[in-house]
């Protein structure tokens, strides 16, 4: 099919519309002269008839006839064969048609006595389709004029309707392409609806996938590094014999992979989606617990947390959000002690840090100047918080660092 | 490769640090350490390094700002090789438009490792002629000789470098600090050994050009005059 847009095929739709309903109309326009025609014959020929049959009461003959194309006749017997043969006697009018040009109409015509003559007209001359060709001449070209505007018309009308989805069509065909920025056109109506609706998917999808890149490149760093510290134990051990500190560096290297790989595993899980109230208190202590952290056994940790406070939360996640604070903490803090406040209905890690990050560091690939890893502790942090819809922020002042957990 | 190299490692993870320093160590290597960015530009820009191994996750800059920054500043513009976790194909067209020469994800193999730091030392030397000519005076890189208007000059082995870090300079002057790390790396036998073989091959070129062949521009170093100039 040669159609192959929505264009073309409004324009087909628009043109056989408008070319149906001009050939409609055209068809009711000859109907409609032929009816008037043959109507105004007729009533011609009733009136002449009428007026013979008085003048025959009265006179008991025809008068003579007005028109050259009458003709009168006291009985069928009189009139040509050819009528004759084609009047029907049980009728009081009727047409003759011949091979000819010439056309007929015939009027029965009451003489009294139960005698009938006859009103013959040949109307031939009054006939539009046999003597007026100028006027099917005038007829046509204005059809053929009509039938042109109406095309162009269509072609405007068809560009006016579409024009706006094509360029809706256009632009989400170059959004599609890498690296472009294009935006939805502003448009009217329902499609301006549709537009918007549509820019604002698109920017959301963008969104997410910008996030999910970012992490995934971010997790892919933080697993790289201690798999590189493993794989240059390897070859130092080859090379010159273990050593007490290589087995320190493979220990750390495989627990930091370890953690990473249990929070990605966790929010990777469908059961994560779960989420049932969790008493912080003992979810914070828990936490401490199993952060294996050498530091955080030499720490200070104050809570000062209601014991009966519960948050709606996955549990496992939970646990290991509070994890990578601690092991955060423990990492970075300038002496070996950290509280946990909940006030305000805000959830705040604070500890005394030397080395203040004027970044935000919840964002991914973002550390502070004496980070070892690659600033993903707290993105992971920032990670699990926005899984529950809640709120992550830092703030960094009078020499402190605290990460404010927002659960509304 | 039995050159001796000298390797600036910046990375922020001491671990990674202590291993790069071990490993290469063990060639004989000559290796300084920057765990932040400023440090490692500012070492990158007053010392001349065969190589630099450069992580692009530093925190108080980007890797690549600083390998732009050191490729732009750096006088004697050392290669750069970068090792980062970084390892989709467009950070790795962004790194090699930065102005890196190599490119190695993590995590590596140490010993190819070394192995491109030598490949990145060796590239210095490609592209050159086993025969330097400047007018009259020819070099012959692989037999250490040089000639003039055919006939041999007397130069020693040291003096032979010198002339030809010059004829690669020519017309611009070679400066005191690189000649010194191209013949004797990073430890230099005394104060004055290089204004004595400076000395030396003066005696000889002179001998030879009938004038004085080695300007001494002020505060720079040595620049080759134009031979023919000379004659």
């Amino acid at each position: 099919m040669w159609i192959k847009n929505i264009k073309d095929q409004t324009l087909v739709l628009l043109i056989s519309l408008t070319l149906g309903v001009a050939l409609v109309f055209s068809l009711l326009a000859a109907i409609a002269a032929f009816v008037v025609e043959d109507a105004v014959i007729s009533h011609f020929l009733d009136e002449q008839a009428n007026h013979i049959e008085k003048h025959y009461a009265h006179q008991g003959n025809f008068p003579p006839l007005a028109f050259g194309f009458l003709e009168s006749f006291t009985s069928i017997d009189v009139m040509p064969k050819w009528a004759q043969e084609n009047i029907n006697p049980d009728r009081t009018s009727g047409e003759i048609f011949t091979p000819d040009a010439s056309h007929y109409h015939y009027r029965k015509l009451a003489l009294g006595e139960g005698r009938n003559g006859y009103l013959l007209a040949e109307v031939s001359r009054l006939l539009v389709v046999n003597h007026q060709p100028r006027i099917l001449v005038i007829f046509f070209v204005v059809f053929i004029i009509a039938i042109a505007v109406a095309v162009f018309l269509a072609v405007k009308f068809s560009q006016k309707i579409v024009n706006p989805i094509l360029a809706l069509t256009s632009a989400v065909k170059h959004i599609e392409k890498p690296a472009t920025s294009v935006r939805l056109p502003k448009l009217d109506f329902e499609l301006g609806y549709l537009s918007n609706a549509m820019q604002t998917s698109f920017d959301k999808l963008n969104k997410i996938l910008e996030q999910e890149k970012a992490f995934t490149t971010n997790v892919s760093h933080e697993l790289r590094t201690p798999l590189t510290v493993l794989k240059n134990s390897c070859v130092l051990i080859e090379q010159r014999g273990f050593i007490l500190e290589d087995l320190a560096k493979i220990k750390s290297s495989t627990e930091q992979m370890e953690h990473i790989v249990n929070v990605l595993f966790a929010l990777a899980r469908t059961e994560t989606l779960i989420q049932q109230p969790c008493n912080i208190i003992i979810m914070l202590e828990q936490a401490v617990l199993q952060s294996h952290s050498p530091q955080l056994e030499h720490f200070q940790i104050h809570f000062d947390v209601p014991q009966d406070l519960t948050l709606l939360a996955n549990s496992n996640l939970l646990q290991l959000l509070f994890i990578n604070l601690f092991r955060n903490a423990a990492e970075h803090a300038g002496e070996p002690s950290i509280s946990i406040i909940y006030t305000n209905g805000k959830l705040i890690f604070d500890n005394k840090s030397e080395c203040l990050p004027d970044v935000d560091i919840t964002q991914a690939g973002i550390k502070g100047d004496k980070s070892d890893g690659i600033g993903q502790g707290l993105y992971l942090v920032s990670r699990i918080a926005e899984h529950f819809n809640w709120h992550v922020t830092v703030d960094t002042s009078e020499q402190h660092f605290r990460v404010i957990i927002n659960p509304a | 490769m039995g050159a001796s190299l000298k390797i600036l490692i910046i990375e922020d993870n001491q671990t990674i640090c202590r291993q790069l320093g071990e490993f290469l160590a063990g060639h004989k290597w000559q290796i300084d350490f920057a765990h932040n960015a400023s440090l490692g530009i500012q070492l990158a820009l007053e010392h001349i390094y065969d190589v630099i191994l450069l992580d692009l996750n530093l925190p108080d800059r980007d890797g690549l700002v600083v390998c732009e920054e050191i490729k732009r500043n750096a006088e004697i513009t050392p290669a750069i090789l970068m090792v980062t976790a970084r390892d989709s194909f467009e950070d790795k067209a962004v790194g090699f438009r930065s102005g890196a020469d190599d490119y190695l994800t993590k995590p590596f193999d140490l010993r190819e490792l070394a192995l491109r730091c030598e490949a990145l030392a060796r590239r210095r030397s490609l592209h050159k002629s086993r025969t330097l000519a400047l007018d009259e005076l020819m070099l012959d890189t692989r037999a250490k000789t040089a000639m003039h208007k055919g006939v041999l000059l007397d130069l020693t082995s040291i003096g032979f470098r010198i002339l030809e870090l010059l004829v690669n300079c020519y017309p611009e002057p070679a400066s005191r600090a690189y000649i010194a790390h191209q013949l004797w790396g990073d430890a230099p036998p005394e104060s004055d050994a290089l204004k004595s073989h400076i000395y030396v091959l003066r005696k000889s070129l002179d001998q030879s050009f009938g004038k004085p062949m080695i300007k001494t521009v002020m505060n720079v170093g040595y620049k080759l005059e134009q031979p023919c100039h000379v004659d």
